[in-house]
């Protein structure tokens, strides 16, 4: 444990977190933006190719991605072994979401359960990578 | 395994951080080390050996319970 006068942070980890919010944040900030931006102009059921259209989040979603993947090629061997662990259990959850998903799917309304079961399970992973995260490093340190 | 690391830092005068900063490591890693839920590997042992001027051996020692319960247990 740290005593209370000790910094939560080193200057490294001041540095990295700086940096990986300059990465990760104008993504997200253009990812909004663009999602907005979708669902105004482009509506809703358009036909192709102006569908194609609803897949322009994923672009900033990808550069977020590499933020992400960045933060991990600076991250020491304690910090990527908990990442990796947390990856682990977000893609156990992940699976396990799939299934449930998958079962309650088969007696719902095809139409409305399919626009949101992909966001239940991207929810279940995310809470549980962000979880695992939180429990390994955060609360006990 | 067991460790003398907060020793050897609190008589050194460094912070959790600033050993961490020493090593190029976070602090969250220089903690988890401390409280023996992290076992370093063999660069960042022989970097912390060099940084208090001693022995890899003379930091870290094994756990001996669970080294001869693990050398009790029947192979295969």
């Amino acid at each position: 444990m740290t005593t209370s006068s000790e910094p939560k942070l080193s200057e490294g980890d001041r540095d990295r977190l700086k940096l990986y919010h300059r990465e990760f944040f104008p993504p997200m900030a253009v990812y909004l933006v663009v999602v907005f931006v979708t669902a105004v102009f482009v509506g809703d059921d358009p036909a192709m190719p102006r569908r194609l259209l609803l897949l322009l989040p994923v672009v900033p979603a990808l550069w977020a991605m590499r933020a992400i993947i960045r933060s991990l090629g600076r991250a020491d061997e304690y910090e990527r072994l908990v990442q990796l662990e947390a990856m682990a259990v977000g893609f156990g959850v992940a699976m396990v979401a799939s299934m449930i998903v998958g079962f309650l799917g088969m007696h719902a309304d095809p139409n409305r359960f399919n626009q949101v079961s992909p966001w239940i399970i991207f929810s279940a992973a995310m809470l549980a990578w962000g979880a695992t995260v939180g429990v390994r490093s955060g609360v006990r340190s | 395994m067991k460790n003398r690391l907060k020793v050897l830092r609190a008589e050194a005068g460094l912070s959790q951080a600033a050993l961490a900063d020493r090593l190029g490591v976070s602090r969250q890693t220089v903690n988890a080390l401390e409280t023996g839920r992290y076992d370093p590997s063999l660069p960042l042992a022989f970097s912390l050996a060099d940084l208090f001027g001693l022995r890899i051996e003379d930091i870290f020692e094994p756990d001996r319970e669970s080294a001869t319960a693990s050398s009790d247990a029947p192979a295969g």
